[in-house]
């Protein structure tokens, strides 16, 4: 339940992480320390390796060298059923089950606390409703996935990861292929939960989103990270040089404060 | 649970009772219901009660273990591969049983009947392997109709080599011939004995795998961050798979498309969890057998046809709504 998110737990540690994909290092000994609470965004160019760190925290992917620990357990040590407890994950690219009504797609949540003798109970439906609550989705409940706009949808995934009740949350690239004011509306969701105590781990591909609600960014460069920090640390113009290539001044956005890329356009 | 599924599951319940009331009574030599009651709860020395009891109730169970199985394990094939295409016939695990059935028999004359489900097994197995195979030799973009081309290339292969054995050995032929066509003609309660435990395991397997195939169906990466194993669950589901067909091979031969349309008909009552759809499967799977096999013995009476030839009659147009559904 988003109320009750402890704050205490959710502490990821990544030490000396490599991971091989086929022939690539996709990771090349990567560190990484992730404190409980906030949300750290991963940036970088198409296979610099950041969605590869969110899959190998999330034991998708299995690591050549290195390890990971939550709250100081490694996570290879833990169950499918108590690694679940612990992280919930968005795929960049989930299926949509034909006909599942919203309500139970949120209810797939609570499947790594059902075990064969422990069958439902009041503590699932109170995760479940304040899960729809939190996301604005509750009066989809009895609707079908398919009837829903992209953006209703993304936030009906995000319920689901959030009844699991698990105080890390990953979400590898939640924005994308979404319009820009529904952008926004997902990312001030994930900065909500975060305030709220839950560690967010988000792979993200728009800089300036990042910036925006981010409270840590973390620059992924060939496999290993380039540049580490808060917005303001990290949104400089020579670790965009170097992480994206790309020409561009840095900003402060008049109202927030927080850095704005602009890329120089002209020739 | 809703109020309605307890309605859909009570009547469900009552139509398994009137199809198995139905299928005693109706045959060759119909039997008043009267008389089917009195022979099942006192039974009886006259020729109605023989009837019933040595042909009509062995068969009856047949039919709905049969049908039962091979629902469960066309649902079951839905959820692991998430491929709504997907059932035993389709997919090649029909012919591999047929095939190592016939062989055993002819080639190795291993015909007593404690080893009929075990050939089928392994040939179930052996056939789902070969387009699981042809499947993957395909490469990662094959889509939802790849292993139904692979299971018809298997198929065709597959029955050819069945009836090059069948040629080789006249005899044995005619014993099989009936049997390949899909029916449940001639069951006896040794065989329904021998066969049952077979089902019965598949199904238990079945239920408990049913509620990861519902996590499963929301992507592997997503299935695997709810702490569902996935490759356990997969070859869980397959072992279920290979008893439950094994077992309708053993019972009635290769009856198609059953396991195709049964958990579809139960999707459009019941949703497409299947912590609910593979019970309503198994239920809705042994009435239709029952209903199948009851209007095979009656409409050309005293002639039959094969259940097989029925339920792929009713099958193959489910398989064109579902292409149509999706194309």
């Amino acid at each position: 339940m988003a109320q009750t998110a402890p704050k205490t737990n959710g502490r990821v540690v990544v030490r000396g992480l490599s991971v091989q994909r086929g022939a690539v290092h996709a990771l090349r000994g990567v560190d990484l320390d992730v404190a409980p609470g906030g949300m750290t965004a991963l940036l970088g160019r198409n296979g610099c390796g950041k969605s590869t760190l969110l899959k190998t925290i999330a034991r998708i992917l299995r690591p050549a060298a290195g390890t990971i620990a939550i709250d100081g357990t490694p996570v290879d040590r833990l169950s499918p059923r108590a690694a679940a407890q612990r992280m919930a994950l968005l795929p960049q690219a989930p299926i949509l089950p034909e006909g599942m009504r919203v309500r139970d797609l949120v209810a797939q949540g609570r499947h790594p606390h059902r075990g064969l003798v422990r069958h439902w109970s009041p503590a699932d439906d109170a995760a479940i409703a304040a899960a729809m609550q939190a996301t604005d989705v509750a009066q989809f409940a009895d609707r079908p996935l398919e009837a829903l706009s992209g953006g209703q949808r993304q936030r009906c995934w995000i319920a689901m990861t959030l009844a699991q009740d698990t105080p890390i949350l990953l979400l590898d690239e939640p924005t994308t292929y979404l319009d820009l004011s529904v952008q926004l509306e997902i990312m001030g969701l994930l900065a909500r939960l975060a305030r709220e105590g839950r560690t967010i781990l988000v792979v993200l591909h728009e800089l300036n989103l990042a910036a925006a609600f981010a409270d840590r960014i973390v620059m992924m460069r060939d496999g290993r990270i380039d540049a580490e920090g808060t917005p303001d640390a990290v949104m400089t113009a020579p670790v965009l040089s170097r992480v994206f290539g790309l020409d561009a001044r840095v900003i402060a956005d008049p109202e927030t404060g927080r850095p704005v890329c602009l890329p120089r356009t002209a020739a | 649970m809703s109020a309605r599924t307890l309605i859909w599951q009570a009547g469900l319940g009552l139509l398994l009772l009137g199809a198995l009331a139905w299928h005693l009574g109706a045959g060759a030599h119909s039997v008043p219901m009267r008389s089917v009651l009195q022979t099942l709860l006192a039974g009886g020395e006259s020729y109605e009660a023989a009837v019933i009891a040595e042909i009509r109730l062995p068969r009856a169970l047949g039919a709905m273990l049969a049908g039962a199985a091979l629902s469960a394990a066309g649902a079951l094939m839905q959820g692991a591969t998430r491929n709504p295409l997907a059932e035993p016939g389709l997919f090649g695990l029909l012919a591999g049983a047929a095939l190592a059935v016939v062989a055993g028999q002819s080639l190795l004359g291993l015909d007593a009947p404690v080893l009929l489900p075990v050939l089928a097994a392994l040939g179930a197995l052996g056939g789902a392997l070969m387009v699981w195979g042809l499947t993957a030799a395909a490469g990662g973009g094959a889509g939802m109709l790849t292993p139904v081309l692979a299971g018809a290339a298997v198929t065709a292969f597959l029955a050819a080599l069945t009836m090059l054995l069948n040629l080789l050995d006249e005899r044995g032929f005619e014993d099989l011939r009936i049997w390949l066509s899909g029916s449940l003609a001639g069951l006896r309660m040794p065989v329904v004995a021998i066969v049952a435990p077979w089902t019965l395991a598949g199904l238990a397997a079945a239920l408990v795998v049913a509620p990861k195939l519902t996590v499963l169906s929301l992507g592997d990466e997503a299935a695997h961050a709810l702490g569902v194993p996935v490759a356990r669950i997969r070859a869980l589901a397959l072992a279920a798979v290979v008893l439950l067909t094994a077992s309708a091979m053993a019972l009635a031969g290769p009856l198609a498309f059953v396991g195709l349309t049964v958990p579809h008909a139960a999707r459009l009552i019941f949703g497409t969890g299947y912590a609910r759809l593979l019970p309503a499967s198994v239920l809705l799977g042994a009435i239709f057998l029952l209903a199948a096999d009851a209007l095979g013995r009656t409409v050309i009476a005293p002639a039959e046809v094969s259940s097989g030839i029925l339920t792929a009659l009713v099958g193959a147009p489910v398989f064109v709504l579902l292409l149509r559904a999706r194309a």
